[in-house]
């Protein structure tokens, strides 16, 4: 490959330097360590406004939106210049954080090049048990489906409430690490990925 | 028991006039209709930022949350109702944005304000696929059931809407089960 493969992290975490931040850290150190390029986005630092559902955009896309002037048009923009996306949030309430949604909500704008050709992986930390995380598993592996992106693999984190309680689970790092490793192979040759996580 | 319930609905999609609203109206309309009183607001009218992860949920006893937007005010909406109305359109499988900002503030609000109350729930939604609503439901059912102080009641899934605002005035059984909804909320309650 000429041009390295390019991995974008976005934290759907209020907590900055939080399990999920640091998940996704570990994922973008992984894909590093194989010569991906990286970046993130911590979506907390950046105004997203909710969708208004007025539609404008649906069902072609649109380069803006018609009634926001926020953060969206930068997020965007990187997004559009990333091979791969790693998506993180924490479940609350058995689901993605009302920040991750919001966002999530305004991918509706989206016109096919800033999606064309990316793959996904998500990073989902959660207090207590692993199931609890399935609808925000199937919210987003489905809305990736609609788009057509290349779902890849998601580490799914239990236990994990407090700020430092992944000090008490390093197997989650390695984990993300080997994640993070694994994407550019994915987007290369996405069959052999499957049995990933 | 009480002969005049009360219900407080949040709409929690951002067209005023639009499905979601229009639906909620017709559950509004069969619980008035059998002793109940209503009261209807729309999230987007209130300031809520999106939860902010500090650990609220630790401290004895509760404080009150720290960010300083309109929470407190849905609060003291929502203390005096015996049913609180939530909905929301799905919107990529799940809840709306806006909406799951407020879900996710319920843990900074006072006990209080949940004290023996039922909750039910208004989904609207253009696809046909009763799965496309699973996430939502799923995640609705886990958050209310379970805990000592809200009685879930369920949801009431309006599926193939066209994405217009006025849409469902085109389905006259929806509109109807909305409003069975509605009677059956009241009776349950009275």
């Amino acid at each position: 490959m000429n041009q390295p493969i390019r991995v974008l992290g976005i934290v759907g975490s209020p907590r900055r330097g939080g399990n999920t931040e640091r998940l996704v850290d570990d994922v973008l150190r992984g894909s590093q360590s194989v010569g991906a390029e990286i970046g993130k986005i911590a979506l907390s630092d950046h105004r997203v406004e909710s969708c208004l559902g007025c539609l404008t955009c649906y069902p072609e896309g649109r380069d803006r939106c018609a009634n926001h002037d926020d953060a969206m048009a930068a997020i965007t923009q990187r997004m559009k210049e990333a091979d791969v996306w790693v998506l993180g949030t924490p479940v609350y309430c058995y689901g993605p954080t009302g920040l991750f949604k919001t966002f999530l909500d305004r991918w509706i704008c989206f016109l096919p090049e800033v999606y064309e050709n990316t793959a996904v992986a998500s990073v989902i930390p959660l207090n207590r048990a692993t199931l609890r995380a399935e609808p925000t598993l199937t919210m987003l592996k489905t809305t990736c489906q609609s788009f057509g992106l290349h779902y890849l693999a998601g580490l799914v984190a239990p236990d994990l409430l407090h700020v430092a309680d992944l000090d008490r689970h390093p197997e989650y790092r390695v984990q993300a690490a080997e994640l993070g490793r694994l994407l550019p192979v994915g987007i290369t040759s996405l069959s052999s990925i499957g049995g990933v996580s | 028991m009480n002969r005049h319930p009360k219900a407080l609905a949040l709409v929690g999609s951002a067209r005023k006039h639009g499905n979601t609203s229009r639906l909620v109206d017709e559950v509004l309309r069969g619980f008035v209709e059998l002793g109940g009183s209503a009261e209807k607001v729309y999230l987007s009218d209130y300031s809520i930022r999106h939860c902010l992860g500090c650990p609220c949920y630790v401290w004895k006893p509760k404080r009150p949350c720290i960010q300083t937007d309109d929470l407190a005010k849905l609060g003291n909406l929502m203390e005096p109702a015996q049913l609180i109305l939530i909905s929301t359109p799905i919107y990529w499988y799940g809840p709306s944005g806006l909406f799951k900002n407020f879900l996710d503030r319920w843990i900074g609000l006072p006990t209080s304000v949940f004290e023996k109350s039922h909750v039910a729930a208004v989904l609207t939604m253009q696809d046909t696929t009763p799965d496309t609503a699973g996430p939502t439901e799923e995640m609705l059912r886990r958050s209310f059931t379970g805990g000592a102080w809200i009685t879930y009641e369920g949801s009431l899934l309006a599926s193939g809407l066209h994405h217009t605002p006025d849409a469902i005035t085109s389905h006259p059984q929806q509109l109807d089960e909305g409003y069975q909804f509605g009677r059956s909320l009241a009776e349950k309650l009275r």
